[in-house]
């Protein structure tokens, strides 16, 4: 892998790394909301003033947190200009065919690709200061309630932790079997549609079987250590919320409320 | 197919936080029909080394030269290397993906421009070297296999197209005794016929028996390359590395610390044995 993948957690001890993973957790779904609402120029200046300090506050290098953006620009590109050509507006600058240019519709395009780009900068801070260990956790206390009614909470949040502790090492996998292939002959990068279609199954299989060997695995250990299903398990760590993480929560949801009642 | 690296450098992750340089400054050349062994401690860069050799990653500084041609240079048929150079993993098994074993070994031979019976004999060929019998295994599915056997299949997929240089790294490790004694027959075997060899392996037994000239690496740097017997020669500071050197060479060093006239350019339990016995002939006829 010579580039990072997005969405990786890069250790820390900046005040957001410290933050209580819940409050980040609930604190985003908020900033979604707040993101939602608005659609001035004012109210896109507040989200950047505050993502601006969220990156500062992070300590994150920018090309970190740009580059998933930079990489996808033809997404966005192509989601503006459809936004621009295809909103049917009463007053078109420009229309032929079935294409039809219109102040609004780029409007809305910009309007779309701005709260994209803010949502995804967002997520990759959020996942940037906290370990998917951090945020499993912090979607178990979130889920707790559900408890109450039934639903197998722990079990749940056990099979999302292993799930996303699995990523990076199928990752590593993927690639050690397109080395070994690729040294065999497959041609994964072949200009040819057939032939990279084709190359994905000396890819894929072995993968496949590589992550059943490892989950068989994975249940033999933890059955040998003594995981069972359906028991109560102690938590490693007690959480409790602090005064900043309180605060924090505080300073989101004003932004919510700015965007919703004054812009 | 002399293979040339000149002011090799390789780094994983450039501009991440994650960088690391994994190679610095590699200067090389392996001439045809070696059997070059390749030391080092874990992450001082040696699969990156022979991963820059097959083709398989693209060095940041640097060139890699096979037969003369850049590999990374555009243009240059990399899918005729492959054909020329095969490279064996940790754990070839897990590439195993055809149903069944005849299929999976002539993967490597899908863009050959053979013809059939050609690839067929081809094939029946490679599972022989490793020590099977075609006409058993062909038809078998790997679910019906053991993982040593599935090894003994996936060495003979990188083998079918009878590569001018075979790339192995850490071959031996988790194999039996007897397995192990085999492979390495068989790579010696091929060696004797002209084939490169490059073997990247913790046990220095083996590369004492077999290797050539050796390589060492340490923290990207290559800070040792010569014969076999020089290199080993240099006991201590081997073992100030914390590599070591093989058994034999260490026998020969000990009995020198303890005042007994030894020869030192010892490497292989062979060049033991033959001290030993000439030693022991000399005190008969005093
Ligand atoms: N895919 C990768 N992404 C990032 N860093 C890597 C990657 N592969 C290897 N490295 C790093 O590069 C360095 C050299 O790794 P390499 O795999 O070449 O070592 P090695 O000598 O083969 O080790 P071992 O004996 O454990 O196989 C190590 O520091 C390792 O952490
Ligand atoms: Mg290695």
């Amino acid at each position: 892998m010579s580039r990072l993948p997005a969405g990786m957690y890069l250790p820390g001890a900046s005040c957001l790394h410290r933050l209580d993973p819940l409050v980040k957790l609930v604190g985003f779904v908020i900033f979604i909301a707040a993101v939602i609402v608005t659609d001035s120029v004012w109210g896109y200046a507040l989200l950047a003033v505050f993502i601006g300090g969220l990156i500062v506050l992070s300590g994150i290098p920018l090309n970190t947190i740009f580059g998933p953006v930079r990489r996808t620009y033809l997404f966005f590109l192509t989601i503006f200009f459809m936004n621009g050509f295809f909103f049917s507006a009463a007053d078109p600058l420009w229309s032929r065919w079935f294409f039809c240019l219109s102040w609004a519709g780029m409007i809305q395009g910009a309007n779309v690709v701005l709260r994209l780009i803010i949502l995804i900068i967002a997520g990759g801070i959020l996942t940037a200061t906290t370990s998917p260990m951090e945020i499993t956790a912090a979607l178990r206390r979130l889920l707790k309630p559900l408890g109450y009614v039934g639903i197998p909470v722990d079990i749940l949040s056990l099979i999302i932790s292993v799930a996303i502790q699995f990523i990076p090492v199928l990752f590593e996998e993927v690639e050690t079997i397109r080395k070994a292939q690729t040294a065999r002959g497959a041609r994964f990068d072949s200009a040819r549609l057939r032939e990279r279609a084709e190359s994905m199954f000396p890819l894929v299989i072995p993968v496949f079987l590589a992550a059943f060997r490892r989950a068989d695995e994975l249940a033999l250990a933890m059955e040998a250590r003594g995981y069972r299903c359906g028991k109560k398990r102690s938590e490693v760590a007690k959480n409790s919320l602090h005064l900043w993480d309180i605060g924090a929560l505080f300073i989101v949801l004003g932004v919510l409320m700015v965007q919703i009642f004054v812009f | 197919m002399p293979i040339v690296l000149e002011n090799v450098s390789f780094t994983y992750g450039t501009g991440t936080p994650f960088e690391t340089v994994a190679l610095r400054e590699i200067d090389l050349r392996i001439a045809d029909g070696e059997f070059v062994g390749v030391m080092g401690h874990t992450g001082c860069g040696k699969s990156t080394l022979i991963q820059l050799m097959a083709g398989l990653l693209t060095p940041a500084h640097g060139k890699v030269m096979i037969d003369g041609a850049d590999i990374n240079g555009k243009g240059y048929p990399l899918a005729n290397l492959r054909q020329r150079l095969s490279i064996i993993f940790q754990y070839p098994e897990c590439q195993i993906f055809e149903t069944t074993m005849e299929k999976d070994v002539a993967f490597g031979l899908k863009h050959s421009g053979l013809s059939a019976p050609e690839i067929q004999a081809k094939v029946c060929r490679a599972l022989e070297s490793v020590g099977f019998s075609f006409e058993e295994i062909r038809s078998l599915s790997p679910l019906e296999l053991s993982g040593g056997e599935k090894r003994r299949v996936a060495i003979a997929g990188a083998l079918v197209t009878e590569p001018q240089i075979l790339i192995l790294d850490e071959p031996v490790a988790g194999i039996d005794p007897v397995g192990r004694g085999d492979f390495l027959k068989l790579v010696s075997g091929l060696n004797r016929n002209g084939v490169t060899v490059l073997m990247v392996s913790h046990n220095t037994d083996v590369l004492g028996d077999y290797a050539e000239r050796i390589l060492v690496l340490d923290q990207g740097r290559l800070i040792m390359d010569g014969p076999t017997r020089s290199v080993f020669s240099d006991v201590e500071k081997l073992e100030k590395l914390r590599l070591g050197v093989c058994r034999p060479r260490k026998i020969a060093h000990l009995l020198k610390e303890r005042g007994v006239q030894f020869p030192q350019d010892i490497v292989s339990y062979e060049d033991l044995l033959k001290a030993v016995i000439k030693s022991r002939k000399s005190v008969a006829v005093s």
